[in-house]
């Protein structure tokens, strides 16, 4: 009899000690899973964070890229154009003041634009639907473009990280003023609770695979979508036209 | 009367479903399944109890029926506390199969005299792979949380204990039953039982909580 209750006894004993130290090996190696993972996480965000910097000031760099060139290439050319007027002693001073006139009002009207363009997001209280829709209005104002626009559903909550996708769409959009040679621009909204899609189709030429700085520029664009969280797609109608849908939550 | 581990493990059962009525409201649906796993049990040892003191030779009647209720109520409770699909799938056909094999089992031996020890043994194997599984994914999705303020940890680390300790008794029961040091084989296996309803009552403790979520590094 005493054998068997002391083998039972350290059977028992064996067990326990088992599955006790299973379980305190366990909670360690748990404990240790749970720190690394933390670093890791951290270690992401950190890595996330830096990214956004760097697309923040890309943005930045290529939004002073822009208005250089408008300022350049359109204001500049108006402003000398005016002046040109001004020396003209061929013209008489009543047309002259007329035409210069007219090209400083030109002048006025393309900063007003352009600086709208800037800060309509930043400065004023609307989220992405609107300030694209905006966009739009000014794009059809140019009268360079036919514009259709629908939208259909709510108007999604603003978030910092839209800025990003804003100036994607703003990026599209000058790119179709200035490569496209489109005349038809048609701007699709459709939101609901969960997913905001917008889809820019044009009937410009497509996009030019051969170019390098166009390969390089969608690219871009991905990765900022990736850093919005969005999805961004590009079709091209064989020549026809460029279909551009970003969607995000 | 009762037998005192009788009434010592209904002490604990009482205690346990009462913290777990107490916390009902912010408990989870897992936490919710565990304060009635407990009632049940209750019922069964109190009626085995009784038939004990009422003279019935054997109560083995009763757990033959509470058995299938026990599988059904700790599968639906790993049902929620997984967070992978594939461990709810596991516990969803995993539970059917041993429910059916314990049934199967309690088919064959159904005379009221006979330990259904098969079934019992397929039960303990379930549970403890149920365990063992919930261990796994809480390796490979680490909360942010303490993991001895998890509530869920403890009833997991009280059932793998409980029913590691009974697979091996009921594996060894033929030598145990017939050898004279069945007693105390009996009274380790009572005292396991009181560790274990013990941890999943002070468990109950623990509560509120949140679902901790695990931490998610890519998606």
């Amino acid at each position: 009899m005493n054998n068997q209750v002391v083998t039972i006894f350290f059977g028992a004993t064996a067990v326990f000690t088992v599955l006790v130290f299973f379980i305190i090996f366990f909670v360690i190696y748990y404990k240790q899973r749970q720190r690394k993972n933390i670093l890791e996480k951290k270690a992401l965000q950190t890595a996330f964070e830096q990214e956004k910097i760097i697309s923040g000031m890309e943005i930045q760099e290529q939004t002073l890229h822009h208005v250089s060139q408008e300022i350049h290439d359109n204001i500049g050319q108006i402003l000398s154009l005016a002046r040109m007027q001004l020396n003209n002693s061929s013209i008489s001073h009543k047309d002259s003041v007329k035409q210069v006139d007219d090209l400083l009002e030109r002048a006025i009207i393309d900063i007003r634009t352009l600086s709208h363009t800037l800060n309509t997001y930043k400065s004023q209280n609307t989220g992405i639907v609107e300030s694209t829709l905006m966009l739009f209005e000014q794009l059809t104002k140019t009268s360079q473009f036919e514009t259709k626009i629908t939208f259909d559903g709510v108007y999604p909550i603003k978030k910092d990280a839209h800025i990003i996708i804003y100036r994607m769409i703003q990026e599209v959009v000058n790119n179709i003023i200035k490569h496209s040679k489109a005349s038809f621009v048609h701007l699709t909204i459709c939101t609901n609770e969960e997913i905001t899609s917008i889809t820019i189709a044009d009937n410009g030429i497509g996009l030019n695979h051969t170019n390098n700085s166009s390969g390089i520029g969608m690219r871009t664009m991905r990765e900022r979508a990736k850093l919005a969280n969005a999805k961004i797609l590009f079709t091209d109608t064989n020549g026809s036209g460029t279909t551009v849908n970003i969607s995000f939550s | 009367m009762l037998k005192p581990i009788v009434i010592v493990l209904l002490i604990i059962l009482g205690t346990g479903f009462l913290l777990g009525f107490i916390k009902w409201s912010k408990s989870n649906i897992a936490f919710k399944t565990i304060t009635i796993l407990l009632l049940t049990t209750f019922i069964a040892e109190f009626t085995a109890g009784s038939m004990r003191y009422f003279g019935y030779k054997t109560n083995v009647t009763i757990y033959k029926i509470f058995d299938p209720v026990q599988v059904i109520l700790i599968g639906f409770i790993f049902y929620h506390l997984y967070y992978s699909s594939k461990l709810k799938q596991f516990a969803v056909y995993g539970g059917c199969v041993a429910l059916t094999l314990l049934l199967a089992s309690t088919m064959i031996n159904i005379s009221p005299t006979i330990n259904n020890a098969i079934g019992v043994t397929t039960k303990c194997a379930f549970f403890i792979l149920l365990c063992l599984f919930k261990f796994a994914e809480m390796l490979r999705m680490p909360s942010e949380d303490n993991i001895l303020a998890d509530p869920s940890f403890w009833f997991c680390s009280a059932l793998f204990f409980f029913y590691a300790v009974t697979i091996m008794y009921w594996i060894a029961y033929n030598q145990i039953a017939l050898s004279e040091a069945k007693l105390i084989a009996h009274k380790i296996h009572v005292y396991c039982n009181y560790i274990f309803y013990t941890i999943v009552a002070s468990s109950f403790l623990l509560i509120p909580f949140k679902k901790s979520k695990p931490l998610v590094l890519h998606e």
